[in-house]
């Protein structure tokens, strides 16, 4: 891509044009090598399914932090999982009994769990919230593309003219429904496409003509995009009637049709696949999971809304998981999902939760590691109304982490995609990378004394390289960066004093490696 | 207004068919649905069947912007009150509808306010009320701090608003006291640290009031109107220009909206021609467009006509009202609570509502509607009113001034006259209507006459122009 390209584009994006420049490598940039990488990498088979759930989906019932059983059951008694029902993954973590599906699949070893993922400064209003996770900005700002429409605008720069050709046949993303995610909004255009469904009466050819020049007005340029999506809908209507027609779904996991909604998504996608569309980016999503009252149909009662939700989540995965073997796509497929926040740790009256903020994502496939990453969010034994989960991952690490091990996304790139470096994680399996499950934090960061009064020493150990410390407050909110430099592997400490803190409970946050650890610290004047 | 909906379905056994059911309560085993299917085919036929008001475009506005869905409610009685409330106050009072809808029995139970109680307070209403009825969210500047409101005001309005409740066999909205949070509410700065003291079931009107003395809110709904009727894009100049004065209009009127409306639709603004065709219809535009550019005149109900055809009726509306869902417009089901996206969502706007799969949808029905749907009807007495209904380019010039949002050009009309005569010279057009003149009744000339219009309309519907107004 040329710089004067990404400059428009930077505009556009709205991202102020200092910080994105400040660090990156103009030369490295257009360099012809890492087009051609990018390209390569595009052009390999590898296929990303991301899940949307939308609503707010509630963590804490979700993926039920065992070994916080006891304060969890303080803060949420009336919509409480029976201890003895959660199906168990490991000592510490379970899922809830709705999610058998997902039981399998992780002892298959081809499922992943990221715990607590969130970031820092949280919006709890939905639609805010969704666009953070669909654009991946920071939460202070506005940005109108979405991460995946970043991902193809920099290696299809030239979208949507002259498209689809003989080197890109087919769209480009494809969300199932009838209107293209926002995840796949380019800075300038949709980089994809919407279909509804592969049944006779959802290919229609459109014959619309009578084109001439577009008038130099609002008007004009609103015509353009009307003779744009016609025009592509033309196209692109001909390659998914051809890949539809020539696949074939194979798996009798799934329900019969119109049962379950994510389900018949999910189906649509494998028959796609399997027809040959070389589609990279698939979207399908679950409505329902804004869970304000009667999620658990009674007190002790696992049964309810989301239940329900969860049992359409688990069985839809499960048999695409069986139909991608079928089809022989197994180890081409990624899946990811995600939900805008979690909900408050605490339940309301009305059997339910309001919105809250860090919750698990999940990932599936053959090639993701199946492993629980991090550690159980940490619920103290006085929950209040106002407390919310601090992140314990941040959302871009497991974009930044997704791009780069599973479609090949450079270094240079990723930062130019993410706006900032994110943490690595081992989302993926990769020749280099290690695999453990809910790794031993112990040593890893501790402050005395506390409860803080005046002064407190915080002692950390970094794993080497860039390593951050920071402190988050009980909303979930990141209060104060302490610090972020390279170091050398090794023991550090300092000592802090709170000057700007009122009492209250605060969480110490130390990110290093591959880690996200955090500890509970009061303060108390 | 209009005569309330009536019972179509057997299946509604608590009043006869042909027969209001909004005072009865549903016979005990029976399923709502059948009445909110009727609810939804009603209120397709006052669309359809609309003069040249500003209503329904308003019922709809307001149904957009106090987003509820009858999927979610599933109370006839309920749902019907709600669309009253709205219908009734389309053009009336904007703090007043605010107010009603916080106690409406559809919004409660929507929102959760039906199980918000001391102790544990549900803040789904008290969050949308200032995001998305009131005075609108702004950027984050400070943790749980969206310049407008923060995450406390939205816990105090929740307190607020504690202690009401709905009953679905009574239909009955109540405030129980002893529900009721009777503690002091403490607001942010961004409501100059204002306290609500305990006032019972008259608190959530304190609430409003102090709302709606935030300016912000009078900017956030005429940002709303401006989008509803002019262009999504709101840039300094359209906000220094049109959107702080038409707020000053609300304050001054006491929140009245039509001083508003009257404003904008007097504008020089509104008839700026760089404005002229730069909306996407919405899916009820875009099906009413088809139908008033034929001048269709669909029957009415009212009055109430012998039972037998009542459901006839209906289930033509109801088949339109279909065609809203295949556009992403389920009409009494908006996808959430912010309404469609075509109004918010940045940077798509109006854009959402065509993807390949809703551009397919309505050049599907454009097809349809011109060779089997309207052309049954009157394409050919739709022309005979032209000035020069004899000339084929005066048949393209009249129909497409009436039907396109702006002017084409002549090789737009050359691709129309092609698709017209099909290959056929020009003033073979004129042959044939000289032949309809001299025999009006002949059936073969009119089917020949008709199946040419057909080809032509099928054209230019299926012409980006046509998805624009």
């Amino acid at each position: 891509m040329k710089r004067r390209d990404f400059l428009k584009k930077s505009a556009v994006v709205g991202v102020s044009a200092p910080f994105v420049l400040n660090g990156l490598n103009i030369n490295t940039y257009a360099s012809p090598v890492f087009d051609n990488l990018a390209k390569i990498a595009a052009e390999s088979d590898k296929i990303i399914v991301i899940i949307q759930l939308n609503g707010g989906n509630d963590g804490l019932n979700t993926v039920v932090p065992l070994d916080m059983y006891s304060n969890l059951s303080k803060a949420r008694q009336n919509i409480l999982i029976d201890e003895t029902k959660v199906l168990k993954l490991t000592n510490n973590t379970g899922l809830n009994p709705a999610l058998t599906g997902l039981q399998n699949l992780y002892k298959d070893g081809k499922l992943g769990i990221i715990q607590s993922v969130g970031y820092p400064n949280p919006n709890l209003s939905h639609f805010r919230a969704t666009d953070i996770w669909t654009s991946a900005s920071d939460s202070d700002k506005q940005v109108s593309s979405g991460w995946l429409g970043r991902y193809l605008s920099d290696i299809y720069p030239d979208y949507p003219t002259n498209y689809p050709n003989t080197n890109s046949p087919d769209p480009l993303s494809v969300t199932i429904g009838s209107i293209v995610s926002n995840t796949c909004q380019g800075p300038v255009y949709s980089m994809g496409t919407a279909l509804s469904g592969v049944g006779t009466n959802d290919f229609y050819n459109i014959t619309a003509k009578g084109e001439d020049t577009l008038p130099d007005s609002i008007y004009g340029s609103e015509l353009g995009f009307v003779r744009e999506t016609i025009g592509k809908t033309q196209l692109y209507t001909n390659t998914l009637k051809n890949a539809a027609n020539k696949g074939k779904s194979l798996s009798t996991m799934y329900p019969a049709a119109t049962q379950n909604r994510l389900a018949d998504q999910l189906k649509i996608i494998a028959q796609l696949i399997s027809g040959g569309l070389k589609t990279k980016i698939f979207v399908a999503n679950l409505t329902g999971f804004d869970t304000h009252s009667y999620q658990n149909q009674a007190d002790g009662d696992y049964l309810g809304s989301h239940s329900s939700l969860l049992g359409f989540l688990s069985e839809a995965i499960s048999a695409f998981q069986d139909d991608l073997k079928l089809i022989g796509a197994e180890d081409r497929v990624v899946g990811l999902t995600f939900s805008e926040f979690g909900r408050r740790i605490k339940s309301n009256l009305s059997l339910g939760t309001d919105h809250g903020t860090a919750a698990p994502m999940m990932v599936f496939g053959t090639n993701v590691n199946p492993i629980i990453h991090g550690t159980s969010p940490i619920i103290s034994s006085n929950v209040s109304v106002n407390d919310n989960l601090p992140m314990q991952f941040d959302f871009r690490s497991v974009y930044s982490s997704i791009l780069k091990d599973w479609l090949g996304v450079s270094d240079t790139n990723l930062k130019n995609i993410l706006f900032n470096n994110f943490q690595y994680l081992p989302i993926i399996k990769t020749k280099i990378n290690s695999v453990e499950s809910e790794f031993e934090n112990a040593g890893m960061l501790s402050n005395q004394p506390n409860p803080v009064g005046y002064e407190t020493n915080i002692r950390f150990k970094s794993l080497g390289g860039l390593t951050q410390l920071s402190l988050f407050d009980n909303s979930g909110n990141r209060v104060a960066i302490l610090s972020n430099k390279d170091l050398q592997e090794g023991e550090y400490s300092f000592n802090y004093i709170p000057n700007n803190l009122s009492s209250g409970n605060y969480f110490l946050r130390l990110e290093t490696g591959s880690r996200s650890i955090l500890r509970p610290m009061q303060v108390v004047k | 207004m209009p005569d309330p909906p009536v019972n179509v379905d057997s299946k509604d056994t608590s009043v006869p068919i042909g027969q209001t059911w909004i005072n009865t309560p549903i016979t005990p085993g029976n399923s709502e649905q059948p009445r909110i299917n009727g609810l939804k085919a009603w209120w397709s036929g006052l669309i359809l069947n609309q003069d040249f008001s500003l209503r329904e475009k308003m019922t709809l506005f307001w149904h957009n912007h106090f987003s509820t869905e009858t999927d979610v409610a599933r109370d006839s009685r309920f749902l019907y009150q709600h669309h009253s409330l709205i219908r009734k106050n389309c053009l009336g009072n904007f703090k007043q509808l605010v107010k009603d809808m916080t106690i409406d029995g559809t919004m409660l139970f929507y929102l959760s306010g039906s199980t918000n109680t001391v102790g544990a307070p549900n803040e789904n209403y008290g969050r949308e009320v200032l995001e998305l009825f009131t005075v609108g969210k702004g950027p984050l500047i400070a943790p749980g701090d969206y310049t407008t409101y923060t995450e406390n005001d939205v816990k105090a309005a929740a307190q607020v608003c504690t202690g009401w409740s709905i009953n679905r066999g009574t239909n009955k909205v109540t405030f129980t006291a002893k529900n009721h949070d009777t503690s002091t509410k403490t607001f942010s700065s961004a409501f100059g640290n204002k306290q609500i003291k305990n006032n019972n079931e008259k608190e959530y009107l304190d609430l409003i009031d102090l709302i709606f003395d935030q300016v912000e809110t009078s900017k956030y709904i005429c940002r709303k109107l401006y989008r509803w009727f002019v262009y999504y894009n709101i840039d300094a100049s359209v906000e220094t220009n049109m959107i702080i004065p038409m707020a000053k209009i609300l304050r001054d009127n006491n929140f009245e909206i039509k001083p508003v409306l009257k404003a904008l639709f007097s504008s020089a603004h509104f008839y700026d021609d760089q404005l002229n065709g730069s909306q996407v219809k919405n899916p009820i535009d875009f099906i009413n467009s088809i139908f008033k550019s034929f001048e269709v005149k669909f029957p009415s109900p009212t009055p109430i006509p012998a039972t037998l055809v009542v459901d006839t009726y209906y289930a033509l509306y109801n088949y339109y009202a279909v065609f809203g869902i295949g556009l992403d417009l389920n009409l009494g089901d908006p996808p959430n609570v912010a309404g469609w996206g075509a109004y918010y969502q940045i940077p798509s706007f109006y854009h959402i509502w065509l993807s390949a799969v809703t551009m397919t949808n309505r050049i599907k029905i454009t097809d349809a509607m011109s060779t089997v749907g309207v052309k049954r009807q009157n394409f050919l007495s739709f022309v005979s009113k032209f000035a020069k209904p004899e000339e084929a380019s005066g048949v393209i010039d009249e129909a497409s001034e009436f039907i396109l949002p702006a002017p084409i050009t002549q090789i737009q009309k050359e691709f129309l006259l092609n698709a017209f005569m099909g290959g056929l010279p020009a003033d073979a057009w004129a042959m044939e209507w000289d032949n309809h003149i001299k025999n009006p009744n002949d059936a073969n000339t009119i089917l020949g006459l008709n199946s040419k219009l057909s080809n032509l309309f099928r054209a230019m519907l299926s012409m980006a122009e046509f998805q624009l107004c």
